[in-house]
């Protein structure tokens, strides 16, 4: 028989957040994958990972091809696994192929912050570790070979110029999913500060930075 | 790429602005310019010589110095600020100056005694004509000959909402999955033509 | 940024009745949710694209949600006239699903193509009062707006011109009257545009 019974991952669970006794089902492990692709998609830094739950996905995935063959092909749930499959699939690698884009524009920079961070609090995937660090190799070795050719004064790239940034005063659309006293909005036509509330469920466009802290923390949704 | 970035090092618009000329002149004698010397064959006549043009980022290391002092280029005098506080809308920016807004910026962050009026004629400028922006961008079919008024600025800016207005249009008109189906049947058609014309 | 046929992705996971016309006892146990029992007649609640999928195999008929009817159009579109502001719609995808309901299921739809018509105007008017509330904003210099009942699709009808020329618009703002400037050349001693000089919106 076909079960994808909702799984227990409250281990994860545990880790982060002790007052929540949910238990984490299969479908809210896809929202989060969900809204994590859009924040992703919106945000102009790169976001903590979800690695956890992208991985419980993947396994998802896994097991349900595995009960799919099983399955006669003539059964009218197959078409629907399937079709779901690829769904999350599309999901989960334009999600991923977001992240490694923001890891190839600020590569040195991301880096940098990285370092800064424990295990626990770390941004990167391991994977996405990896990968950043070659990436940041291959570039300096590039530069190198090139700049070898170049009279010495300007045959070495100092650090500050190969840092490329987000500018993270970019605007945004954000839903906030809790209401949030005090927000803080640089204004910086007026070189004032303006600070308002945001209702549970009103919808603002504004600087990122002025959110980011909500939007790592679960309470605003970037739309 | 990426759209929300910082100011950096590799923009290739930053070094094609800052290569923009400007006409100026030596209030002290410079000496050792090295391979500058090339530009003025004489180096005594960088003090003599009355106007010479220097592009922008040579102007920054004479500034800093305090050898030189420049006039604003034409783009951003009196005459023109007016012209565009007038209706900015009906000016050829691009003929004006390619990069004006990043020009223009880069020139207000010099010792000037009119770069104030410069930046905010720069900002005024790109308020008056974002809605004429827009409005091409979202509605205009054949739009080439005010797409060629536009600035480098504006012109990233018109071609990343046509490019997404395009996206929209073609969503609007024939649904996502349609589309697919069509190109899909295009291709397929092409290849039954070429495959019935090796046949032959 | 975000295609459209994105957009219609996370419409496709809305909730919406058919009737089967097949049986299947037991139920479908999706990753985003269990849907069932199917039986023959019975109208039962399923994701969208399961719909659609549904239908295209024409093992069921959709029903059109209740606000898709050419009379509820109407009231909304006098609402939204009437309104200064955006109006609360039933739905988050409005466009989206009329589009996809009656290019897969016309026949399970009455009056398919008033609703079209309707769904379009509502659209337009909508489309309208945001294009010149965008324009307002700009024209003020604001930083920050409400956007209430704007739609993903309404929001991204504006994407990416509108954040894109607030970004560029604040970095033309950047340092003006500030001292900062002359500290910024003057440190550019080097004969290369000084990163700190340059500007968004660049690559």
């Amino acid at each position: 028989m076909l079960t994808i019974m909702d799984i227990d991952i409250r281990d994860l669970i545990d880790e982060e957040d002790d007052d929540n006794q949910e238990e984490m089902t299969a479908q809210k492990v896809l929202q989060i994958v969900e809204r994590a692709w859009l924040n992703e998609k919106f945000s102009p830094e790169i976001l903590p990972h979800q690695t956890d739950y992208v991985d419980c996905l993947l396994e998802q995935i896994k097991g349900m091809e595995g009960n799919l063959a099983k399955l006669s092909k003539t059964d009218p749930k197959v078409d629907l696994h399937k079709l779901e499959l690829e769904r999350i699939k599309f999901v989960i690698t334009s999600y991923l192929r977001t992240r490694l884009k923001k890891i190839e524009s600020f590569c040195v920079r991301v880096l940098e912050e990285e370092a800064t961070r424990s295990e626990e609090d770390a941004y990167l995937s391991p994977a996405e570790l990896k990968f950043a660090k070659e990436f940041a190799l291959n570039a300096d070795n590039h530069f190198d070979t090139i700049l070898r050719h170049m009279p010495h004064l300007y045959n070495k790239l100092d650090r500050n110029k190969k840092i490329i940034e987000p500018n993270l005063n970019s605007f945004v659309f954000l839903k906030c999913n809790k209401h949030i006293d005090s927000v803080i909005i640089k204004n910086t036509l007026e070189g004032q500060e303006e600070e308002i509330v945001l209702e549970d469920g009103s919808q603002h466009l504004m600087p990122y930075s002025s959110i980011a802290e909500f939007v790592k923390k679960g309470t605003v949704q970037l739309i | 790429m990426y759209r929300n970035i910082k100011p950096h090092y590799f923009s290739i618009d930053a070094i094609m602005a800052a290569q923009e000329k400007i006409q100026c002149s030596f209030i002290k004698k410079v000496e050792c310019v090295d391979f500058l010397d090339s530009f003025n064959p004489e180096k005594d006549d960088e003090e003599s010589d009355p106007k010479i043009e220097l592009p922008l980022w040579m102007i920054q290391v004479f500034l800093a110095g305090k050898s030189i002092q420049f006039d604003m280029p034409k783009a951003y005098n009196e005459i023109y600020r007016d012209v565009l506080t007038a209706d900015a809308n009906v000016v050829d920016l691009f003929k004006l100056c390619k990069h004006f807004y990043l020009f223009g910026k880069f020139l207000s962050q010099l010792e000037h005694r009119e770069a104030y009026e410069v930046r905010r004629t720069l900002i005024q400028t790109f308020i008056d004509r974002f809605k004429q922006t827009m409005d091409w961008a979202q509605n205009i079919d054949d739009n080439l000959p005010c797409f060629n008024r536009l600035d480098c600025l504006e012109r990233l800016i018109f071609n990343d909402a046509r490019v997404a207005q395009q996206h929209l249009n073609t969503y609007l008109t024939e649904g996502s999955g349609q589309m697919e189906i069509a190109a899909m049947i295009l291709n397929y058609r092409k290849r039954k033509m070429h495959e019935s014309r090796v046949l032959e | 940024m975000m295609h459209p046929a994105e957009i219609e992705y996370m419409a496709e996971n809305e909730i919406i009745q058919i009737v089967p016309t097949f049986n299947h006892a037991s139920h479908v146990h999706l990753i985003c949710g269990s849907y069932g029992p199917f039986r023959a007649g019975l109208p039962l609640n399923v994701p969208i694209w399961v719909a659609l999928n549904l239908r295209q195999k024409k093992t069921c008929r959709i029903l059109a949600p209740d606000w898709m009817a050419v009379d509820k159009l109407q009231e909304r579109l006098e609402e939204e006239k009437a309104s200064k502001f955006f109006t609360q719609l039933p739905t988050n995808f409005y466009l989206e699903i009329t589009q996809m309901l009656l290019t897969v299921a016309s026949e399970d739809i009455p009056q398919g193509n008033d609703i079209k018509t309707a769904v379009k105007d509502l659209w337009d008017l909508r489309i309208a009062k945001l294009r010149s509330s965008v324009d307002l904003f700009v024209k003020e210099g604001r930083v920050q707006a409400s956007l209430n009942h704007l739609t993903p699709m309404e929001i991204n009808s504006v994407r990416p011109i509108f954040p894109d020329t607030l970004d560029a618009l604040m970095t033309l703002h950047e340092h003006i009257n500030s001292s900062d400037d002359r500290e910024d050349s003057s440190q550019s001693s080097v004969a290369t545009p000084s990163s700190s000089t340059s500007f968004s919106l660049s690559l």
